[in-house]
C-alpha cells in the first residue's frame, strides 16, 4: 500500500546501526538527523513507559504501527504490567505515570484518563492527551482537539480539575516538585511559547529562545531546572534564567522512576543530567 | 398557506446564490497527490476502529480531518477564500509520532470562510507560512509549504475542517468533507474526485453581490445589477462601469476620482463633480483658464495660466500680478503703475505714453508740448493757433486726419465704437463707455457676467447674474459643482439610482439604460421590460407593489406565523447548531391588503429580509421534510 515503506525501513536500520556498522554514512544536517530520528521512535522496540526504583514497577508497551504520512496518536499496546492495578497486557493507551507506589494513571488510546489502585478505577477525565506530568497527588494535562487544547490540572485527591481554556493551543505540561505550579508552552502570539501558572493562579510569561518540549515523554520541572525532549534531543533548562544549561543532541529522556535523578539515554549510555535534593535544591 | 409555498419556490429558485452560501473547497495544495488517510465517520472515538465516507476503511480511529500524502516543500493553498484566524510557527520539521508541537498540529494555519466555516492546515514546513494573522485570502492562495511538522508519520497535509466559528475544534465540530454513503450528502469539495484521489482545483462561484450572477460572469460582482446592462459594452456593467457611456474595459482612473479617464475631464486630477465651468469639457480642476473656454489649453508662455486669461499671454507671470488693474499684466505692462489698456506708445521708447512725460520723444514736456504725439522740437506754429504745425490735421497725431477721426482729441487708431454712436470709444462719456472685457460682444455695463463670455445672456434664475457667473444657477442652495442637477431646482437632492445625476433631472430614474418615459417600470431597474401580463407596466414593478411575492401567491396568501428553529445550513451530515442558520429565524407575518397587493404587518421584516427569511425557512422545511420531521407553525 506505501512503497516508501520498505525504504524507510531500510534507513531506520542505518540510523540505528551506523555506529557499529559500515552502513552509510549518517545525515548531516540537523533536518535529516531530526527525521532519522523520528522515524526511529516510531519504530522503536519495546520501551518503558513509566517505572519506579522498585523492582517489578516497569510499565512496558510497544507502538502500534502507523502508516506513513498521517497524523494518528501514538498508541501503545501494553506488553508488561503490575498486578493488581486492574490493568492488562494488550490494552490500548497513549501514556502512563505512576503517581506513587500504589497507583497509576493511564491515559487509554480513547482519552479517557484513568487512576488505577489497588481499590479500584476512577475516570479523572475525558478528551485527554498526553504527556502527563505527575507531581505528589496532582496531575497535569492538556485536553481537547489539537489544535485546541488547553491545560488541565487534576488533584487526585479531591477529584478537582481546573481547566486554563484562554491560552490555547497548550503542550507538554511539567509540574513543579510540590505540584502546585505548572509549566507548559503555548502558542503566544503565533509561537511556542513558555508560560508558567504560579501557586496563586497567575499566569506568567517566560522568555523563550529556540527550544521547547515537544515529545511524548513527559517534561520534569525539579530543582529549578526544566529537562525536556524536542525532536533534536534533550535539553536542561534554567527556569530562573530562562537559558539553556546544557543540550545533548540525539539523546532521549528517561522516565522519570520517582528518584531524585533525571536520567536520558545518549549513544546507547544511560546517564544522569540531574539530581536534586527534596528540598528541590540541586 | 400555498401561496407561501409558492413563495419559498420562488426564492429557491429566483436567488440561487443564498442557496450555495455555503463554502465548497477546492484542493488544498498543488499537484495531484491522493489522500492517506480519510475522516473517521463512525463517531466513535477510541474504539480502535474506523470508517471513511464510503463506509471503508481508509481512515484511522478518531480521525479529523484528511490526510493528503504530500512530499515535504509542496505548496498548500487555501481551499476557499477566507480571513486567516490563527497560525503557529516554531515546530521542526519533522515531529515525529508522538510530538505536541503547535498542540500536535506543528505548523499551521487556520482559515475562517465566508459562511462561518473554519478549516487548518496542520504539519507545515518551519518558517514557511506566508500569511499573517486577519490577512484575507482568496480561493487558491498559497499558504505554505508541506512538512511534517508536530504529531506526524511522515510529510502530509492534514486538512480539517469545521462548521462554526464559534467554540474551539473537537471532535464533534470537525466535520468530514466528503459525500459518501458514510459520509455527507452532499461533498463540501467543489469537485471531489474518486476515491482516494486528490479533490479537483476548481474553487467554487460566488456571488458576492447576491444578484443571481456567478461572480465569474458577472459584469459587476461586487454591485447588484442582474440586469447586467452594459451601455458601453466594454464587458463592465453600467452599475460600476467609471465611465459607462465610452467603453474602457480597464476601467483607468488615474487620478482615482472614480471617474475612468475616458470620461473624466481632469483625469490627472481628483474632481469627483467634474465641474466644468466654461464648458469646454476641461474640468476646472485643471483647467488654465476655467471662466472661458478654450478646450486646446494654449498657454504660450508656460506660466499654467491659459493665453485665454493670461493678462500678459508671454510673459510668464503665474501670478498675474496686475497693479494698476487695466487687464494688462505688470510683466508686461508698459505703465504698470497706471491703467493703460490700450498700451499706446507713440514714441516707441518701450514706455506707456500714460507713463511717459514726453510722449513723442522730442524732448518737449507733454504738458509745454504743442504736438504731444508728434515730434516737433522746433515747436512751430505757423498760424499761431497754439496747436503746433506738426499736428495740424491730425490733433491727436493718431495717424487719422481729423475729418476722418472719430475722436480728434484722444489718440484712438483703432478707431473702436462700440456703440455705433458714431463716437469713438476713446471719446465716449462714461454712460457711454463700451468696453467689453470678455469680448463677447456685450459691453460690460450691461453684461450680467462681465468677465465671462456669455453672449447669449443666460441666466437661469434670474437673478440679475448671468450662469456663466452664477455658483449657484438654479438657486437651490447648491453650488453647481455639488448640484446633483445643477440647472434644476432641487433642494432633496434625491438620487435614486445613484448615478450622481439627481431624480429631477435623472432621464433615467432607475438607472436601467431605459429612458423613463419608455421605460414601463421608471423606479425599478429592469432593463428586460418583463411584462408577462402585457399590462404595460412592468413585471418587476408588479412585484415591489406586492412586497416581494407575485400577484398571485400574494392573493392566496393568508397570515401566517413560523416558529424559527435552528437548522442545520446543509441539510445533513452537520451538528445541531453549526451553519448558517444557527440564529434564530424572525416571525414573519405576511397580510392582504385591500388592493390585491402584499403588505407588512407593523413589525414584520421588510422585503429583501422577508425573503431570506422565507426562503431560510423553505430551505428549513426542506431538510426537515427530507428527515421526516414535521413542522411547528402556527395560524
Amino acid at each position: 500500500m506505501h512503497p516508501a515503506r520498505p525504504l524507510r525501513a531500510l534507513a531506520l536500520t542505518c540510523a540505528m546501526a551506523w555506529a557499529s556498522t559500515g552502513c552509510e554514512a549518517p545525515p548531516q544536517d540537523q533536518e535529516a538527523r531530526t527525521a532519522t530520528r523520528a522515524q526511529a521512535l516510531e519504530q522503536a522496540p519495546e520501551l518503558v513507559l513509566t517505572q519506579r526504583a522498585q523492582p517489578d514497577t516497569r510499565i512496558t508497551a510497544l507502538p502500534v504501527p502507523v502508516r506513513e504520512g498521517v497524523d494518528a496518536l501514538r498508541v501503545l499496546t501494553l506488553t508488561r504490567v503490575p498486578a493488581g492495578l486492574g490493568l492488562e497486557p494488550g490494552a490500548r493507551v497513549l501514556d502512563a505515570q505512576w503517581v506513587d507506589e500504589e497507583s497509576v494513571l493511564v491515559l487509554g488510546a480513547d482519552q479517557v484518563l484513568r487512576h488505577h489502585t489497588e481499590q479500584g478505577v476512577r475516570v479523572v477525565d475525558e478528551h485527554v492527551l498526553g504527556p502527563i506530568s505527575v507531581s505528589g497527588e496532582v496531575a497535569a494535562y492538556v485536553q481537547g482537539e489539537p489544535p485546541d487544547l488547553w491545560l488541565a490540572v487534576a488533584d487526585l485527591r479531591g477529584e478537582q480539575v481546573q481547566r486554563l481554556k484562554d491560552v490555547a493551543p497548550a503542550w507538554s505540561p511539567a509540574l513543579s516538585q510540590d505540584g502546585r505550579e505548572v509549566l507548559f508552552v503555548a502558542s503566544h502570539e503565533g509561537r511556542p511559547h513558555f508560560f508558567v501558572r504560579r501557586a496563586d493562579g497567575e499566569l506568567e510569561s517566560l522568555p523563550t529562545g529556540q527550544r521547547t518540549p515537544s515529545s511524548a515523554v513527559a517534561p520534569l520541572w525539579r530543582g529549578g531546572a526544566l529537562f525536556f525532549e524536542d525532536e533534536r534531543g534533550v535539553v536542561r533548562w534554567d527556569v530562573e534564567t530562562s537559558s539553556i544549561e546544557a543540550q545533548f543532541d540525539g539523546a532521549r529522556l528517561l522516565p522519570h522512576d520517582g528518584s531524585q535523578q533525571v536520567r536520558i539515554m545518549m549513544n546507547e549510555e544511560e546517564r544522569v543530567i540531574g539530581t536534586w535534593t527534596t528540598g528541590g535544591e540541586r | 398557506m400555498r401561496g407561501l409555498w409558492l413563495v419559498m419556490a420562488c426564492a429557491l429558485v429566483c436567488v440561487p446564490s443564498l442557496v450555495g452560501a455555503q463554502s465548497k473547497h477546492r484542493r488544498p495544495y498543488t499537484g495531484g497527490y491522493g489522500v492517506n488517510a480519510h475522516f473517521d465517520t463512525d463517531g466513535v472515538k477510541g474504539n480502535g476502529g474506523s470508517r471513511d465516507h464510503l463506509c471503508r476503511g481508509d481512515s484511522y480511529d478518531g480521525h479529523s480531518g484528511t490526510d493528503f500524502g504530500l512530499p515535504i516543500g509542496s505548496t498548500i493553498v487555501a481551499s476557499a477564500a477566507g480571513r486567516v484566524t490563527r497560525t503557529n510557527n516554531g515546530c521542526a520539521n519533522y515531529g515525529g509520532l508522538g510530538s505536541t508541537c503547535g498542540g500536535y498540529l506543528g505548523n499551521w494555519v487556520e482559515l475562517s470562510h465566508a459562511d462561518g466555516s473554519r478549516t487548518v492546515y496542520a504539519h507545515m514546513q518551519l518558517g514557511s507560512i506566508a500569511v499573517r494573522l486577519n490577512q484575507s485570502v482568496a480561493c487558491g492562495q498559497t499558504l505554505g509549504r508541506s512538512a511534517s511538522s508536530g504529531n506526524s508519520s511522515g510529510p502530509h497535509l492534514h486538512h480539517g475542517s469545521r462548521a462554526g466559528a464559534a467554540g474551539s475544534w473537537s471532535h464533534s465540530s470537525t466535520r468530514n468533507m466528503y459525500q459518501g454513503g458514510c459520509g455527507r450528502s452532499s461533498s463540501l469539495w467543489v469537485q471531489q474526485g474518486s476515491y482516494q484521489q486528490a479533490p479537483g482545483t476548481a474553487c467554487q462561484s460566488q456571488d458576492k453581490d447576491g444578484d443571481g450572477k456567478n461572480d465569474h460572469q458577472d459584469n459587476c460582482p461586487d454591485d447588484k445589477n442582474a440586469g447586467q446592462a452594459d451601455s458601453d459594452n466594454d464587458g463592465v456593467g453600467n452599475a460600476c462601469d467609471n465611465c459607462s457611456q465610452k467603453a474602457n474595459r480597464y476601467q483607468k482612473d488615474s487620478d482615482g476620482d472614480g471617474k475612468g479617464n475616458a470620461c473624466d475631464n481632469c483625469p490627472d486630477d481628483k474632481n469627483a463633480p467634474q465641474a466644468d465651468n466654461d464648458k469646454d469639457k476641461v474640468g476646472n480642476a485643471c483647467d488654465n483658464c476655467k471662466n472661458k473656454a478654450n478646450p486646446g489649453q494654449k498657454d504660450s508662455d508656460g506660466d499654467g495660466v491659459g493665453d485665454a486669461c493670461d493678462n500678459c499671454k508671454d510673459k510668464k507671470n503665474a501670478g498675474q500680478a496686475d497693479d494698476d488693474n487695466d487687464k494688462v499684466g505688470n510683466s508686461c505692462d508698459n505703465c504698470s503703475f497706471k491703467a493703460n489698456r490700450r498700451q499706446l506708445d507713440s514714441d516707441g521708447d518701450g514706455k506707456g505714453d500714460a507713463c511717459d512725460t514726453d510722449d513723442d520723444d522730442d524732448g518737449i514736456p507733454d504738458t509745454q508740448d504743442n504736438c504731444r504725439l508728434k515730434k516737433n522740437p522746433n515747436q512751430r506754429d505757423t498760424d499761431g493757433d497754439g496747436m503746433g504745425d506738426a499736428c495740424q490735421g491730425d490733433d491727436d497725431s493718431d495717424g487719422i486726419p481729423d475729418e476722418l477721426d472719430n475722436c480728434r482729441k484722444e489718440p484712438n487708431p483703432d478707431q473702436l465704437d462700440g456703440d455705433g454712436n458714431g463716437k469713438g470709444d476713446a471719446c465716449d462719456e462714461v454712460g457711454e463707455r463700451t468696453d467689453d472685457l470678455d469680448e463677447d460682444g456685450v459691453v460690460d455695463a450691461a453684461d450680467n457676467c462681465a468677465d465671462v463670455s456669455n453672449p447669449g445672456q443666460e441666466d437661469l434664475d434670474g437673478d440679475g447674474l448671468g450662469d456663466a457667473c452664477d455658483a449657484d444657477r438654479d438657486d437651490d442652495g447648491e453650488h453647481n459643482g455639488i448640484d446633483l442637477c445643477p440647472d434644476v431646482f432641487d433642494e432633496e437632492q434625491l438620487d435614486q439610482d445613484d448615478d450622481g445625476m439627481g431624480d429631477s433631472c435623472d432621464p433615467d430614474l432607475d438607472g436601467d439604460g431605459v429612458e423613463n418615459t419608455l421605460d414601463n417600470c421608471p423606479q425599478v431597474p429592469n432593463p428586460d421590460q418583463q411584462d408577462l401580463d402585457q399590462s404595460g407596466v412592468g413585471d418587476a414593478c408588479e412585484e415591489v407593489a406586492s412586497e416581494g411575492c407575485s400577484t398571485q401567491e400574494c392573493e392566496n396568501s393568508s397570515s401566517e406565523e413560523i416558529s424559527g428553529d435552528d437548522e442545520p445550513g446543509d441539510g445533513s451530515g452537520e451538528e445541531p447548531g453549526d451553519g448558517p442558520g444557527e440564529e434564530p429565524m424572525g416571525t414573519t407575518t405576511t397580510t392582504t391588503n385591500s388592493t390585491g397587493g402584499c403588505q407588512q404587518a407593523p413589525g414584520s421584516l421588510p422585503g429583501p429580509a422577508m425573503l431570506l427569511a422565507l426562503l431560510g425557512l423553505g430551505l428549513a422545511r426542506r431538510s426537515r421534510a427530507e428527515r421526516g420531521e414535521g413542522v411547528q407553525r402556527a395560524a
